[in-house]
């Protein structure tokens, strides 16, 4: 029986309550002791234990047979390395206290492995910390080129750990270089380093990393690796890691970084493992805090001087932001928010806050959860980072989500405040997520949206100009051709419209079995078509919404055509394309959206 | 074996939070709480047989934590709580921590108990090796003597 006072204090007491769940199931499975179940095993078990701390407690080598054990213990204690200077650690204190999205105060920095003999005078220091649940990597620059970038990964991805090392940031470039090349019809310029680093277990001696240049052999240190490429080739990258051992050289899975688009993603042609089938059916769920307005997490008002969009704000009536792994420099803010006409707050907008770039939407609030208790976004900061942001939202129904991977073991995802909130290895990918209700009985299954690095991307070269056009409104374009990765052609088309100009490239390859149209309009209304055709494709039909067509006889595969000034009004617009081959039979079909009558 | 299994899980999912919160004081961080928690309830599915009665449960797998928090592996052996356990984060209600910081380690444990973990009575006579009466005791003089620091707080504002 509660009494007045025990009402009073439970109340006090509540209010103190730590909320962050940062609960791990499979991670008590993975630490759970080997059964045995004879005694003379015991006995043998207890002997070498007995030993094992007897030479750790004699001699240094002892403590590292003991962190031989561990596999990742210095990073599991958070004492990776060696401690930071006063003067960086209270650099990076004032700048952790100046940013609102900071790591939690009393962060402790600690310097992992430095680089100095580099051209210019260069230095390159990793330096790492634990935060919570979370490490984190930053490099920092210093002499002709001074900066730094960070990235962080979730601590379980070590605690379970499936490989010897982990890559958290490859190719990530700094300044300028030297070297100039062609890459279709750009010219880049090369960065002036390019650096690479992650974690190493205790029994790794040397990392092998293999760019362009060839292989570089690194020694693991305190529990750490890092990797640069002085004044790169452009687009030079990694492209194959391995673990030395005392025994062998074991394959490191990574995600490699792309250049320009393409080329960031790792082959991945197994089955994602986990719950397939969804065991209890919840639809149209809700947040009910949301609903009822509660001030959970903080006020919007947080986000104001903090050079947030003002989208954010705009038509909300109500909104909170959210921070569900508190580890982390990243808050989630959530609100209810009218149309732009006002009226009923309708919608349910969530933005990931982060430092460097926002980003979010909005949806319809009643169709959010109609088919499924989760939402999910997927973000990336940089292509060097080898862990994506995974963010959304859950309805009330869900009291727990965990993320299943192509290969290695289950993360459990953070969730507060039906936010969550969690850092995914690209190297693992794809994914799905799995929400559970309170009896651990699956409720949502969700694979959130790809981020497309895939498919072949610009090689180097300069593209060649193959078909110019001009419409009759006197917009024009030009399109070019160059090699691609992956052994065919990149198209690139640069136009001036009465709209917009700019360039777009597209690296898709007409495949004998793929659709026999690839193509793609500029302008609204369409003022060009252009793109590729499959090689038994022998014209192009274009229907436009007057009932009128026009033909086109690609060029090599390709096609770029100026749409006429009559079939840009209202009624006219072009509206789908007929493939035709050699004899006029139609062997394909693609619409260009709905037109306007 | 099983069974008892599916239990643990089951108070871990259910209480995992509690248990952390109420640990957090005692070892000083909410990671050190967590690394102690997940380290009790893999303990606890190792030693399952161990396990006499299911009411048992929760005192129990509390028992391993304290035992793995302060590294004390003996049995029955009395824990030495640190002096300065108090609420991890004061500045939520600095005046409730100034008041349980004015009681002995072993009745705020009591009360972090009680008010974190959301043990009843038994549990907590249970997991502290006391008499259910002794913990009546306990949170009565513990209650009376935070209420009394809080009025005088409120009196002093």
């Amino acid at each position: 029986m509660m009494t007045d006072a025990d009402g009073l204090l439970a109340g006090r007491f509540a209010a103190t309550r730590d909320t962050y769940n940062d609960a791990d199931w499979n991670d008590v499975l993975l630490r759970r002791p080997p059964r045995r179940t004879r005694a003379r095993a015991l006995l043998v078990a207890a002997a070498i234990v007995a030993a094992i701390a007897v030479v750790a407690l004699a001699t240094p080598l002892g403590a590292a047979i003991v962190h031989g054990v561990g596999g990742f213990s210095a990073w599991l204690t958070g004492q990776p390395g060696s401690p930071v200077s006063r003067p960086e650690q209270r650099a990076f204190d004032r700048a952790n206290s100046r940013s609102w999205l900071g790591f939690p105060v009393g962060t402790k920095l600690r310097r992992l492995v430095t680089v100095s003999d580099l051209p210019h005078g260069r230095t390159v220091d990793l330096l790492g910390f634990r935060s919570g649940s979370t490490l984190c990597l930053q490099i920092v620059v210093s002499g002709k080129t001074r900066t730094s970038t960070m990235s962080c990964a979730p601590l379980a991805e070590l605690r379970h750990s499936i490989s010897q090392v982990h890559p958290v940031l490859v190719d990530s470039s700094f300044g300028k270089g030297t070297k100039r090349a062609w890459y279709g019809v750009d010219r880049y310029q090369a960065t002036a380093i390019q650096v690479t680093a992650g974690i190493a277990a205790d029994g790794v001696r040397n990392v092998i990393v293999e760019d362009d240049s060839g292989r570089h052999t690194l020694r693991a240190e305190s529990n750490a690796f890092l990797y640069v490429a002085s004044d790169p080739e452009v687009g030079q990258r990694i492209t194959h890691i391995w673990a030395r051992t005392a025994k062998a050289l074991v394959p490191v899975p990574f995600a490699p970084a792309p250049f320009g688009f393409g080329g960031g993603v790792t082959e991945q042609g197994e089955a994602i493992a986990g719950p397939t089938k969804v065991e209890r059916d919840v639809r149209n769920g809700t947040i009910g805090w949301l609903d009822r307005r509660e001030p959970r997490g903080e006020p919007l008002d947080v986000l104001l001087s903090r050079a947030e969009p003002s989208i954010i704000r705009r038509h909300a009536v109500f909104g909170r932001v959210l921070a569900p792994d508190p580890s982390l420099p990243v808050r989630l803010a959530v609100t209810l928010s009218t149309s732009r006409h006002g009226g009923k707050a309708t919608g349910l907008c969530s933005w990931l806050i982060r430092q460097g770039g926002s980003g979010g939407g909005c949806a319809v609030r009643a169709d959010l959860f109609a088919e499924n208790p989760i939402t999910a976004d997927t973000s990336l900061m940089s292509g060097s980072d080898e862990f994506e942001t995974v963010s959304g939202l859950a309805s009330d129904d869900v009291s727990e989500i965990e993320a299943f991977f192509a290969s290695g073991p289950s993360i459990q995802v953070p969730l507060a405040d039906n936010a969550f909130i969690v850092n995914v290895p690209r190297a693992r990918l794809p994914f799905r997520l799995i929400a559970y209700d309170n009896d651990h009985r699956v409720i949502g299954i969700l694979t959130p949206p790809d981020i497309a690095f895939g498919g072949p991307s610009p090689a180097p070269g300069r593209a060649r100009p193959l078909l110019r056009a001009v419409s009759s409104n006197r917009a024009n374009a030009e399109l070019s051709a160059g090699k691609s990765t992956g052994g065919g052609r990149c198209i690139y088309v640069r136009y001036d419209t009465d709209s917009a100009n700019g360039s777009m490239t597209d690296c898709r390859e007409a495949t004998k079995d793929g659709p026999a149209l690839l193509l793609g309009t500029l302008g609204r209304p369409a003022q060009f078509v252009m793109g590729r055709v499959r090689s038994d494709v022998a014209t192009v039909e274009l229907r436009f919404a007057d009932g009128t067509r026009a033909t086109i006889d690609p060029t090599r595969g390709f096609v770029l055509y100026g749409v006429a000034t009559a079939h840009l009004g209202n009624g006219h617009q072009l509206v789908e394309a007929v493939a035709r081959d050699v004899s006029g039979r139609m062997i394909g079909f693609e619409p260009f959206g709905k037109a306007r009558n | 074996m099983a069974h008892s299994e599916g239990l643990i899980e089951r108070l871990y999912r259910e209480r995992y939070v509690g248990f952390r919160n109420a640990l957090a004081p005692v070892v000083g961080s909410r990671e050190a709480a967590h690394d102690v928690v997940q380290g009790a309830f893999a303990s606890a599915l190792g030693d399952v047989r161990k396990l006499r009665r299911e009411e048992s449960l929760a005192p129990w797998v509390w028992q391993i934590a304290l035992r793995i928090a302060s590294r004390e592996r003996r049995r029955g052996t009395q824990i030495e709580l640190p002096p300065d356990i108090s609420i991890l984060d004061e500045a939520r209600d600095p005046a409730l921590a100034a008041a349980i910081r004015s009681l002995p380690p072993q009745r705020r444990l009591v009360l972090f108990l009680r008010y974190y973990a959301d043990f009843t009575y038994g549990e907590i006579a249970e997991a502290l090796g006391i008499a259910e009466g002794t913990v009546a005791a306990t949170l009565s003089q513990a209650r009376s003597a935070l209420l009394d620091e809080l009025m005088s707080e409120e009196v002093a504002r």
